[in-house]
């Protein structure tokens, strides 16, 4: 997969802090650090799953590759393009390339716009006067929905319906990169399985690539092919998934994983539970931010933050005991 | 800390024992400006005393009116519930005075939703809110109740709970206001505990505590549970029965080992086939496609004819779009309501 081609997307020690203002005066009292210095890249046609509880950063993290908010540091490159420091217009003539999903279909849908306009939209910013009917009857029957639903407006669509218009208004400019964000947490488990199937088959027939943000460990590793762990604001372990489901190397993902509850009865589960909640990211902790829960912590944990390292190929994990 | 396995041999002796709760042929509808919803549409279980049965479906299968039913919590108007018997230790609830009824809510039957921080009140201590349910329904004095709530606190694995009684819920994290709610739920030994999603707003490591806790408690106390999920992993890991809800009906009720070993219901095998494992790439080669259960959730508004799952079914006849299947019994304690049971393929795991 990573082949000769440059990455669709790559960032490089990324970081969002946001002030915590307090008072009359907005006294900065603090800094949130929601995203301490990232970095992965993200190769065409490829799916990477950032996964993490809530808190973890992952979210902004996926603002930020939008470019919807602004990076305090660091570096995006779309398309071996330097991406961070462009202002609204300069990043207007690129989002052609870059496209989003979000979890909640309905917030994402203009209420007043019939289905047809929703997903003519992007077209007629940036192809004016191109076959536009042509194109928005195409996406329609990719996405799974049927011509006479174009006059519809949104609230008259099911869930799963609308994330399907979500996805073909994604769709639209053919874009090389889409950022998933947590896409089908809010869909019905039967719903689930269809929106899921949409994505792997969109991506098989048009190379796009996804950054799949979510919290279901079973979903994100369903549909990737590598998959990033974050914990307050750091990626602690990236690797190919079946390396990482086989053999996570990050204390955190193997608590992670051993959390999961599986629909299988009687099914044999050596769980971690961890002691206490994620700590805020006010204040993280001190070294290595999963010190205060690790079962294996030691001295060096307390005071020496871990780096990304390789352990094997394509396998990084952040943790002083591997 | 590692986590204990509740052991399937006890539920075995007390599913023979006469049930603690009955629940017979309920009916709930809301009657609303578009027409009526008929959210619960004549559904029947039972529940062993210290068993954990499990109410799966998704949403608008009517899982949670059932069990706000069972409270009589069903906002009325537009709810109503028509018809039905609810029998609680030998008395029907339907037919108790509201008086009646409030003596039992949160003493002999209590209940835990989805999202703590709603259910609390944001403006009193926790200590005060854990301690109010002493004072009313055991009739202690402050100071007892006081002493008694930081009892539960410590019970519910809440460090520091002489403290943490002067806070306010929105001092506390998630999974912390969950503890809290079990500790208001359990401060009275209830005899059946309702939870409702009770982890589904939690992140997966601080669920790994509550589904711990919830099965230390359990053992501890003999709480029957009514564990209401969409979560099959939830359902394969806590219960003993499971009731399977689709479009305001029970379409299935087994024991849990028997449910995901052969299921019977084309929904219940569909959904079983339809949610991607954990690991599950391991095994494969590359991404398979997850079965899908086409179409949507049904809208309860237009009465049925025939199965209600019918028009999503890869199996559905003539005879299932004419008229509803009955529940029938095709194994020990396992019932299903589906006409062609009998004649669906042996299913490929």
């Amino acid at each position: 997969m990573t082949g000769s081609r440059p990455p669709v997307l790559e960032v490089r020690d990324l970081k969002k802090h946001f002030p915590v203002r307090r008072g009359m005066l907005a006294r900065q009292v603090g800094t949130v650090y929601a995203v301490d210095g990232i970095s992965f890249a993200l190769w065409p046609g490829e799916t990477l799953g950032l996964v993490g509880e809530s808190g973890c950063g992952k979210s902004t993290a996926g603002k930020m590759m939008l470019k919807l908010i602004e990076p305090t540091a660091g570096e995006i490159y779309l398309d071996g393009e330097r991406i961070d420091g462009l202002g609204r217009r300069a990043m207007r003539r690129r989002r052609n390339r870059l496209q989003v999903v979000f979890q909640d279909p309905y917030s994402s849908l203009n209420p007043r716009l019939r289905a047809k306009a929703i997903v003519a939209e992007p077209l007629r910013n940036f192809v004016p006067g191109a076959a536009v009917d042509e194109r928005v009857a195409e996406l329609f029957q990719q996405v799974g929905l049927r011509p006479d639903q174009m006059a519809r407006f949104p609230h008259e669509f099911s869930g799963g319906q609308r994330q399907r218009l979500v996805i073909a208004r994604a769709l639209a400019l053919r874009p090389s990169v889409i950022v998933c964000d947590e896409p089908v947490s809010a869909l019905d488990v039967s719903v689930q399985a269809q929106v899921i199937n949409l994505l792997g088959e969109l991506q098989q027939n048009f190379g796009v690539a996804y950054v799949f943000i979510a919290h279901d460990l079973a979903v994100v590793e369903h549909i990737s092919h590598r998959v990033a762990v974050m914990y307050l604001g750091r990626i602690v372990e990236l690797a190919p998934k079946r390396a990482l489901f086989a053999n996570p190397q990050h204390p955190y993902t193997e608590a992670l994983l051993s959390a999961v509850p599986v629909p299988e009865p009687g099914a044999v589960s050596q769980r971690i539970v961890l002691d206490g909640d994620v700590p805020s990211p006010v204040n993280p902790p001190a070294g290595c931010h999963f010190h205060t829960r690790c079962p294996y912590a030691m001295a060096r944990c307390r005071s020496e933050p871990p780096a990304l390292r390789e352990l094997s190929p394509g396998h990084f994990a952040a943790c002083h005991l591997r | 800390m590692r986590s204990i396995r509740a052991l399937p041999a006890i539920c075995k002796t007390m599913a023979a024992a006469a049930p603690l709760l009955e629940i017979e042929n309920l009916k709930t509808h809301f009657f609303t400006r578009d027409g009526v919803v008929r959210a619960v549409d004549g559904v029947s279980f039972s529940v062993a005393p210290g068993e954990t049965l499990a109410v799966v479906g998704e949403s608008g299968c009517g899982k949670s009116v059932t069990s706000l039913s069972v409270l009589r919590l069903i906002a009325s108007p537009p709810g109503r519930i028509l018809d039905g018997r609810v029998r609680f230790l030998g008395q029907d609830l339907l037919q108790l005075s509201e008086r009646k009824m409030r003596a039992i809510r949160g003493n002999e039957i209590s209940m835990i939703f989805q999202e703590p921080m709603t259910s609390l009140n944001p403006v009193l201590s926790i200590g005060r809110q854990i301690s109010e349910t002493f004072t009313l329904h055991r009739g202690m004095r402050q100071e007892a109740a006081r002493a008694r709530a930081v009892e539960m606190l410590r019970l519910v694995g809440i460090p520091e709970a002489q403290q943490r009684m002067h806070q306010y819920p929105h001092e506390l994290s998630g999974g912390m206001r969950q503890r809290v709610m079990f500790a208001m739920a359990l401060a009275c030994d209830p005899k059946l505990l309702i939870a409702d999603e009770p982890t589904t707003a939690l992140d997966v490591t601080v669920q790994a505590q509550i589904l711990d806790l919830m099965r230390q408690l359990k053992a501890r106390t003999g709480t029957a549970i009514i564990l209401i999920t969409h979560s099959l992993g939830l359902v394969a890991e806590m219960a003993q029965r499971v009731v399977v809800m689709y479009g305001g009906r029970k379409v299935e009720e087994a024991p849990v080992a028997a449910l995901f070993a052969r299921p019977r219901h084309p929904y219940t095998r569909a959904l079983l086939r339809s949610v991607p494992r954990l690991r599950s790439s391991l095994a494969g080669d590359g991404q398979q496609r997850l079965a899908e259960i086409p179409g949507v959730v049904p809208s309860l508004r237009e009465a049925p004819t025939g199965c209600i799952f019918a028009p999503r079914c890869a199996h559905a006849v003539e005879r299932c779009r004419q008229s509803y299947p009955p529940l029938a019994l095709k194994a020990a304690d396992h019932s299903v309501a589906c006409w062609e049971a009998d004649r669906l393929p042996e299913r490929t795991p």
